[in-house]
Parts: structure tokens; sequence; C-alpha cells
């Protein structure tokens, strides 16, 4: 049983220290994850927010079948599309709202080590969602391929075919705008 | 940038108040279906009772006191107690004896014990028959009966009828035609039994059988001999019996002497009331009954007979009783 999912049981048992440890171990990578769905990031911390607020509240199943971390990500993905879904048109938010929205570079900082990969992972801006999505889970996450397609809800070969695509898109603008990675 | 405590008391803090609402919302839903449901339980309850209440027969008012009792008997003759003979026997008997007789002005019909014996000189022998009103009563119904001719029977045979009947003594003399036939068994017999109208007089009591039917174990009507759909002619007299002249009621009293009867008034309609909504009426004519005005009291003749029967109307009142009144 890895850490999240001793925190997440925990929590459930009543200790409320435990769930400010999820936030604090997945805040980050699972909002880079869901800036995949969203351009903006403050609406990907917003997503991230409502994803903690479903633990929070419903306090959903852990069967255990699969990494905690895995599971959080379906939970995040599953919600932030059932939002979009509800969500058709984006509220107006006044712009004091985003007063204490996190910087974009700061979360990379924090959660992105690695100097080349935060580069890396700034050129993905221009890629597509599924895109997006697929690299961070498998480059930046080291989730396996079975893992991923478990979150994004897909069969390993569609994750494999996506992941080859994904690569090639995303060398495709690097060498458009003249960007020299060797491990590319 | 946010630490990650103020993400997770903000988080915590949205929790906490979505679970509060979430606990008035079902709090408020748990006590809505509550009331609702009370509501819908008054609801049925007033619908059950109004069913009830709108099955119940009201009475109709009027005050019959000509009537003894009626008594429906029923019963399902077992294997063993077969009735053997194949032969009817009618016996009617007039039977002189002064019969004391207690004006009854209602019987409650509900739960009666009968009691009938009848001895017999001559080879007639018909052994006490019990039969409980209640319900469906299963009896034994032993008849040994040898053709005998009527008139012979008719001297001696006595039948007795005692009718256990709140505040009322009653010893009536009943005269019913017997009938006796033979049936497979599991049989079942209906059996109209009226036990009489007794004349004050005391010199005659005629009873009437208003129907006997029997039926075969599949379902099938069996003739009774004597048995015949009530009519006008069987039922009055038997059932409240009441009489219509312009606006004014007459309910039926006794039979009286043709020596009693005056003029020729009108013609009159004459009902019999054999159960709620269903009656026989019948056009019959109206005279004057002696010493009556015609207000108070007229007699009626029944069609192609010589009989005479009082109807009296219970309003009425004297100009005397009206004028002692306060």
């Amino acid at each position: 049983m890895d850490n999240g999912a001793s925190s997440y049981r925990r929590f459930l048992d009543g200790d409320r220290n435990s769930f400010t440890e999820l936030v604090t171990e997945y805040w980050d990578g699972l909002t880079l994850y869901l800036t995949g769905f969203t351009d903006n990031t403050a609406e990907a911390e917003e997503f991230a927010e409502e994803v903690f607020l479903k633990l929070y509240a419903d306090k959903p199943d852990y069967s255990g079948k699969s990494s905690f971390k895995t599971w959080l990500y379906a939970v995040g993905r599953n919600t932030v599309l059932n939002m979009l879904r509800k969500r058709r048109k984006l509220r107006e938010a006044p712009l004091d709202d985003f007063y204490d929205v996190s910087d974009r570079e700061d979360i990379e900082k924090n959660h992105i080590q690695d100097q080349n990969k935060r580069q890396l992972y700034s050129a993905m801006e221009k890629l597509c969602g599924d895109y997006r999505q697929v690299l961070y889970l498998v480059y930046f996450e080291n989730f396996g391929v079975a893992e991923t397609a478990e979150i994004m809800h897909k069969n390993e070969r569609q994750i494999s075919n996506l992941l080859y695509r994904a690569k090639a898109a995303l060398k495709k603008k690097l060498e458009k705008e003249g960007f020299e990675y060797e491990e590319l | 940038m946010r630490s990650y405590e103020d993400i997770s008391k903000r988080i915590m803090e949205r929790g906490d108040k979505l679970i509060e609402e979430r606990k008035v919302r079902a709090a408020r839903i748990k006590h809505t279906s509550y009331a609702v449901s009370g509501v819908c339980a008054a609801a049925i309850a007033g619908i059950g009772v109004w069913h009830i209440a709108s099955d119940i027969k009201k009475p109709d008012g009027f005050r019959d006191p000509g009537i003894v009792s009626v008594t429906d008997i029923t019963e399902d003759t077992a294997a063993e107690t077969t009735v053997t003979s194949d032969e009817a026997v009618a016996v009617v008997t007039t039977v002189s004896q002064t019969v004391t007789t207690v004006k009854v002005t209602s019987v409650t019909t509900s739960e009666e014990r009968k009691e009938t014996a009848a001895a017999s000189a001559v080879s007639v022998t018909a052994p006490p028959k019990q039969t409980s009103a209640a319900a469906k009563t299963t009896s034994s119904v032993q008849t040994t009966a040898k053709p005998v001719s009527s008139e012979t029977a008719s001297e001696n045979k006595t039948t007795m009828t005692d009718i256990p009947v709140s505040a009322a003594s009653t010893t009536t003399v009943v005269a019913s035609p017997v009938t006796t036939s033979a049936h497979p068994s599991n049989t079942s017999t209906e059996e109209h039994v009226n036990t009489g109208k007794v004349n004050e007089n005391g010199n005659e009591t005629a009873a009437t059988t208003t129907s006997a039917k029997m039926h075969g174990s599949h379902g099938e009507e069996m003739g009774g001999g004597v048995a015949a759909p009530p009519t006008f002619q069987s039922t009055f007299g038997v059932y409240p019996t009441y009489a219509v002249l312009g606006n004014t009621r007459y309910e039926m009293q006794e039979q009286m002497s043709g020596n009693d009867v005056g003029d020729y008034i009108s013609r009159i309609t004459v009902t019999v009331r054999v159960s709620y909504g269903s009656e026989f009426t019948e056009i019959l004519k109206a005279y004057r009954a002696a010493d009556a005005d015609k207000e108070e009291a007229v007699a009626v003749r029944l069609n192609d007979t010589d009989e005479y029967y009082l109807f009296r109307n219970t309003a009425y009142k004297k100009e005397n009783d009206i004028s002692a009144e306060p």
C-alpha cells in the first residue's frame, strides 16, 4: 500500500491531517494533469479543488486494485469531464478572484524538478489535450501504458498509438521552433 | 501562491459546508415525507370510512308493526343424512287453538334459533329440527314421511315454533308446506321460513314458506315441489306492507272481517317491501273501515279474494289528541 492509500485510509477513519497530506502530495501533479483538459491554469486548479472536494465530501471507495495515484487521476478525469459537461459556458470571474491563484511556473517548478522536463512541458502547450495528457502521464508522472490506459479510459493499444502520435507531433513542433533536444 | 495548508483548509471548509447542507436537505426530505405519508394515511382512512359508510343502508324511516320475523335458513345435508323420501308431502294445517299474540313492533332477525317440533299421531314423524340463522348452518334433517292424506293429518298435526324474541313471548302455530325430496348428497337447501302472521283473534294462524330452493352439488337449482318465486300475493302481509292513497300512507295492521268494511273509496297502491330495493306493488281497492275516519284507516281488499285487511295511518291524530298536546 502506497503512502497516498494509507493517508486516504486514515482520512476515512477521521484524521483530517491526512487529507492535508494528500493535498500536499498530489495537488501539483493533479493540477498539471488537469491542465490537459483546459488551457487555463486557474481553471485546472479549480478542477483539482473539485476533485479533492469530492474526496472529502463523498469519500469514494478505494478498492486497491490500482495504485492510489492512478485511482486519484482517474477520479480527477471523470470529475473534470462531468464538470465540463455540466458547465457549457464559462463563468465570468473577476480578476480579483485570481489574485492568489498559483502561477504556472511555480507549479512546474515545484513538481517538475528537471529543468529540461520543465522546458519540454512548456513546449507541450500547443499540442492538443489528449497528446498533452498522455505525454504528461507517461514521461512526467512515470505511469506505465496500462495505468495511463486506466486513467484515460482507453485500452493499451490506443494509448500506444496516442503516445506515438503525440511524440511525433511534439517533435514536429520543436523542430519547427528550432528546439534541439537529444533525448526526444 | 497559496500554501497546501491553505488549499486543504479551504477545501475542508467547503466540504464541511456541503456536508451540512446535505444533512439539512436530508432532514427536510425526511420531515416532508413523514408529513406526506401522514396525510396519505389520513386520506386512505377517510376514503375507507366513506366507502364503509356508503355501504351501510339507511333505515327508510317507516315503522312497521306488522312484522313478526323473517328467518333465512340454509341447510347443508351431509352424505349420511340424505333425505330418503322421494315424495313431496304438503301439509296444511289449521289448528283451532287460542293463541296469545304480542304485538311486535320490530324483531331482530340477525341471529335466531328456532326449534320446531312436530308430532303426529298418524305415522308422520318429524323429529325436532334445529337451525341457526347465523351465516350458513349445517344441520341434519331426517324426515320420514309417509304418504298420508292431508285431511287426516290436518286434524292432529301440531307444529310448535318458539322464537326467542326480545321482550316478547310469542307462541305461533306454524303450518308450513313441508317438501321432501330425494337428492344426491352434498346438497344445500335454502329455505325461507316465515313464522307467520298472527291474528289477534287467535283463530287462525297461517304461515307461508316463501321460497324453498335446493341446490345440487353442481350448483343447479332443483325443484322443491311447492317452491315458487315470491309474488305479491305470497309476500303480502309477510313483509312490511303499506299503502298510499293520495298523500296519506297507511301501514298494514291485520285482517278484518267483511262486516266491518264500509263503502268503496277508490283504488289504492299497496306495496310490499321484501328487502331494500326489492318490492312488489299492486293496485287494490280501498274501502272505508267501520268506525274510523278515512284519514285514520282504510280497509283494503285483496284482488280476487274476499279478504279485507286493515291499513292504518300511524301518523294520524284525532282532533282531541291534537288539542290535548301542550
